[in-house]
């Protein structure tokens, strides 16, 4: 195998995932992202960098990770500012902990690396037809390595699926289309001042790129992060429809509702811990799934 | 819901439960003991008249008054005759209270006379079998009276009658003991005639006086039935049902023995459902209520709700393939899940065979019952099964209709008894004792002094091992050699091929194969516990083989750190290739030193890797293992991780398993849990898209569960809200309420997946 291959910066490699893409699959989360919508539960994935996240419910104040901590830091010290602003994420004190109370968020991986761990599973992609599915963070931000993950998989014959939120310069997306057997397309918000203020990003660009996607035929499948008091309204299920019905190459519609499985992590990486967003209703959730499917003729599920 | 027959089952099987030695109704059990007595007192006479009759054909003389004496009991709107009120309730075949036992009882006696040295090795078992303080194996006698099965395929084939002249015609080419066995076996034969002939007599009888036309519908049904089977082959869907349950429960009665399946149920009655469909004799509909009514029995002779172990040893197999290796699903086996799973019923446990050649819809209709909490299945993969036994030295024929049970022990139908649980054996209790000697232990196990490198470490350790096997099977053989006479079953014998053929009952070694299992249990304790010292002993020089042992004697206290670095290595189970290797290369020569030791019978022995629940009763000795564990902390079960380190996925023990030959085991089962997401995205064909994977990984036998954390929980604090959860674990399908503490606990820390 080629040796230039890049290296990226992975938080997780999920095996066993039955809802992102067809089939039994793998998940690469490939660490960074453009993006700070304020439900994200993958907030590990944030910062391109690896990250220290601490159990502090697990620290017995033994005071190993402060002896080691090249900045000096550690013990109860590392948490909230220290975390924020300090913590180069160099890893050196997890080893070190007796309690188990600290792990690493991201690790440099090579293409090689990452391919074999998914490899493993080939044999669950073969029987369900399965296969890969790169996600994040925002794996186009970490374009040189998605790109050729995406490239030596597709040698590797495994079905690819590309998880994104769109943003990202146009040139890389159709560079990598040729790739990417199904685009899991996020779509979240109705409106571009909703947009900036709930993602802190434009959706144009976003738009732009599926638009030229989905000319391009490749097969989308739009996934719409539902939050309430963000955007479980009328005007975006007809946002999704319009949206959906402009569209050629879309397979299906996936409304994903708001889950709180981020606020554990905010917490461990010294984030705020602000959100106070309920959890949707599944009734409702599920008679927009209906009203979607009855506008589009498209298969919409919640998941 | 089959509401009339239900209600007839439960009261009679209420009236026959036993509490404290009788049974719970006065007069029931009075006309119980005075056929008892009319029988004992038959035998009585027949042995004084003829002292020196062979064992064989005392016991089909007791299988020919048995016939005569018993009165058929007939259950309302039930077209099935299998009670032969000889038995208590809660009983598969093996009872204290049946007539079976006169033999045994009546030879035993004279054996020991003869054979003083049987208290000896009586004394040696005592020891050997001690779990309260050895705690270093467990057998339940000294034969495995249990995980029987029919030969269900002959009978299918021959019919009772058919066999009976078999038997009788051998004997005419045999003398002495051989002819005096083929005599006995058709004797028997007639016997087991003889007693479906006076169920269907009293059917007319109670045909006559029946008042609506639902009574006569199912006592026509059972005179007719009865009229032909067991004698012939059947040659209805109706027959083929009543064939098998018949057969099991009266088989079980007339011998004592359990008879743990009720046979491969779609592969020996798919042709006969199909051939009545098309003659227009029969509707799916009316073949779903008699598998309801066929199905019911089990799940009401035992009371399941107020049981904390309430095994069954009843399974019927599915799936798999047919003896050319077609495999086999059809209408019959979708009929089974479906009305097992409408019913909500516990029994008779769900073993589903699978191969590559299996059909998604096969695996889909399991997987949809699965997805929906009912779990009861396991599903045994072939690959491993098939080629385990042909290394055993099984042809090819009668290793594809091998089945399972009690639990997952692996039968071949028709060719022998695979004496599914010869004993259960505790590895790490072997290393724990041959490092640290208690009393005198070394009696048992060869205590450690000095090894100069890991590789000689491990071959001392499996010379322990095999010297403490050597112990148990010797004394076993010995034993069981001198009192085989008292245990023959003719009847069952003749069922089975080879033993007409060689005029020798089965428990003589007549029988073409005649293998015992030994259960062994802790796999994944013992090889971490040895990858522990390679490492930390051998290799990193982290300790001492001393400091090694102070740690476990002061069960790791003051030894944090190095507990530490234990419970951070590469662990079995793990999908990491050095621990599943070690693990690998150890069963592999387990295996092998086993197989070389011969049984009573003259056949070998095979190892399973199927703890039931000794993961929790032999831990209650066992002291602090290198691998990180603290004394008495419960051990890995069957072939599945232990639980020291979490499991990431379900994927991680399934990669594991490719690298774990299993067919060393040369066809013993071998069982890995696994627990599988409650997921709404989980579907019945990514189910089976999941099963086939684990077949392709080489998987061995998996006892899949689909329940969520959350439910095990709230069903420990509110168990009244959670009466109808069913888990399937240590091969026992029961209510999770009604299960101890203790096992509750380790079910949900079983859960591979959430958390």
């Amino acid at each position: 195998m080629k040796s230039d291959l890049p290296t990226g910066t992975v938080f997780d490699i999920q095996h066993f995932s039955v809802s992102d893409g067809p089939g039994i699959r793998t998940v690469v989360f490939l660490k960074g992202c453009p993006l700070r919508c304020s439900w994200c539960h993958n907030p590990e994935s944030y910062r391109f960098r690896p990250q220290l996240m601490v159990y502090a419910e697990r620290c017995v104040q033994c005071g190993a990770c402060a002896e080691i901590c090249p900045q000096g830091l550690g013990g109860l010290r590392v948490m909230k500012e220290h975390l924020q602003k300090a913590c180069s994420g160099c890893g050196e004190c997890v080893p070190v902990c007796p309690a188990n109370a600290l792990e690493t968020a991201g690790k440099t991986m090579t293409v090689q690396q990452v391919l074999r761990e998914v490899m493993e599973d080939a044999l669950f992609y073969r029987t369900s037809q399965g296969g890969l599915t790169l996600s994040g963070g925002e794996p186009m931000a970490q374009f040189d390595f998605t790109l050729a993950l995406a490239r030596e998989a597709r040698k590797q014959g495994l079905h690819i699926c590309l998880e994104t939120s769109g943003h990202c310069p146009t040139e890389h997306i159709l560079a990598i289309r040729p790739y990417v057997d199904l685009f899991l397309y996020d779509y979240k918000l109705t409106g571009d001042e909703a947009h900036q203020r709930h993602t802190g990003v434009s959706q144009e660009l976003i738009l732009k790129n599926l638009r030229l996607l989905d000319e391009s035929g490749t097969a989308i499948l739009l996934r719409c992060p539902m939050i309430p008091g963000v955007n479980i309204r009328p005007e975006h299920t007809e946002g999704i429809i319009r949206l959906a019905n402009s569209l050629s190459n879309l397979k299906q519609i996936h409304l994903e509702p708001y889950h709180r499985i981020g606020l554990s992590k905010r917490t461990r990486l010294g984030m705020d811990d602000t959100s106070t967003i309920p959890l949707p209703d599944r009734t409702l959730l599920t008679g927009m799934a209906q009203e979607i499917a009855a506008g589009t003729g498209r298969e919409t599920l919640v998941m | 819901m089959p509401k009339a027959q239900i209600n007839s089952l439960r009261a009679y099987y209420q009236k026959t439960a036993l509490i404290n030695g009788e049974m719970a109704d006065p007069a029931t059990w009075a006309r119980f003991l005075a056929i008892r007595e009319k029988i004992t007192k038959g035998m009585d006479a027949f042995v004084h008249q003829h002292p020196d009759v062979p064992s064989v054909l005392m016991k089909s003389h007791l299988h020919t008054l048995m016939a005569e004496h018993f009165e058929p009991v007939i259950f309302d709107e039930n077209p099935f005759f299998f009670e032969m009120g000889l038995r208590e309730a809660a009983s598969w075949g093996l009872s204290d209270l049946c007539p079976a036992g006169y033999v045994r009882a009546h030879r035993e006696k004279a054996i020991h006379r003869e054979h003083p040295i049987l208290l000896r090795l009586e004394e040696i078992a005592n020891r050997v079998y001690d779990m309260d303080t050895l705690g270093l194996c467990q057998a339940q006698n000294t034969f495995d009276g249990d995980h029987h099965t029919l030969g269900y395929t002959d009978l299918f084939r021959l019919g009772v009658k058919g066999l009976a002249e078999k038997a009788e015609a051998a004997a005419a080419g045999f003398t002495g003991d051989e002819a005096a066995f083929c005599q006995a076996a058709a004797e028997s034969c007639r016997a087991l005639i003889r007693i479906a002939g006076k169920f269907g007599e009293k059917a007319a009888r109670l045909l006559e006086q029946a008042k609506t036309d639902n009574a006569r519908k199912y006592l026509r049904m059972m005179a007719e039935t009865a009229s032909r089977v067991p004698a012939r082959p059947p040659q209805t869907f109706l027959e083929g049902l009543s064939m098998l349950l018949f057969t099991r429960e009266a088989v079980a009665t007339l011998e004592g023995i359990g008879i743990s399946q009720l046979g491969h149920v779609d592969r020996l009655l798919g042709p006969l459902y199909e051939n009545d469909v098309a003659q227009g004799r029969l509707t799916r509909e009316e073949a779903a209520e008699l598998i309801d009514i066929w199905m019911l029995h089990t799940d009401i002779k035992f009371d399941l709700e107020n049981t904390s172990w309430p095994e069954t040893s009843t399974c019927i197999q599915l799936g798999g393939c047919d003896e050319n290796g077609d495999p086999v699903y059809n209408a019959v086996t979708r009929l089974f899940i479906e009305e097992h799973h409408r019913l909500k019923l516990v029994n008779p446990k769900l073993n589903c065979r699978y191969n590559a050649q299996s059909p998604a819809a096969y695996l889909e209709t399991a997987g949809k019952a699965i997805l929906a909490g009912h779990n009861n299945f396991v599903l045994i993969n072939d690959a491993v099964i098939l080629q385990g036994l042909m290394n055993s030295g099984v042809g090819e024929a009668d290793a594809r209709l091998y089945v399972s049970g009690g639990c997952q022990e692996t039968m071949i139908e028709g060719c022998g008894h695979t004496e599914g649980v010869a004993f259960y054996a505790s590895m790490p209790r072997v290393m724990d004792l041959f490092l640290r000697p208690e009393k005198d232990s070394a009696a048992f196990v060869p205590v450690f002094e000095k090894a100069d490198s890991f590789e000689d470490f491990e071959r001392q350790f499996l010379a322990a091992m095999d010297h403490f096997f050597s112990i148990v099977i010797d004394q076993r053989n010995m034993r069981q050699h001198l009192v085989r006479d008292a245990l023959v079953c003719p009847l069952f014998s003749a069922t089975q091929k080879g033993c007409i053929e060689s005029g020798r009952d089965y428990t003589c070694g007549g029988a073409r194969y005649n293998f015992s299992t030994i259960s062994l249990t802790g796999l994944g304790t013992v090889a971490d516990s040895l990858f522990a010292i390679k490492k930390l002993v051998y290799e990193d020089k982290a300790c001492t083989m001393q400091e090694m042992r102070s740690a476990l004697e002061a069960n790791w206290k003051g030894w944090e750190q190095l507990r530490q670095r234990a419970l951070s290595l590469p662990k079995y189970g793990h999908n990491k290739p050095e621990a599943d290797e070690l693990a690998n290369d150890f069963l592999r020569r387990l295996a092998a030193r086993l197989s070389r030791r011969k049984n009573e019978r003259g056949g070998m022995h095979i190892p399973s890797l199927f703890v039931y629940y000794h993961f929790e009763s032999f831990a209650r000795v066992l002291r602090a293992t290198p691998d990180g564990r603290h004394d008495f902390d419960l051990i890995s079960p069957g072939a599945a991780p232990s639980q020291l380190q979490s499991i990431r996925d379900v994927t991680e023990p399934v990669k594991s398993m490719q690298r774990i030959d299993f067919t060393a085991c040369g066809g013993g089962s071998c069982v890995l849990d696994v627990k599988l997401p409650l997921s709404n995205h989980m579907t019945p064909a990514l189910f089976a898209s999941f099963i086939q994977a684990c077949g392709a990984y080489g998987c061995p036998t998996l006892q899949p569960n689909v329940v969520s954390q959350e439910e095990l929980l709230d069903a420990r604090v509110h168990p009244e809200k959670h009466r109808q959860l069913i888990v399937r674990i240590c091969g026992l399908s029961a209510y999770f309420v009604a299960l101890t503490p203790t096992v509750q606990e380790e079910i949900i820390a079983r859960n591979l997946y959430e958390g």
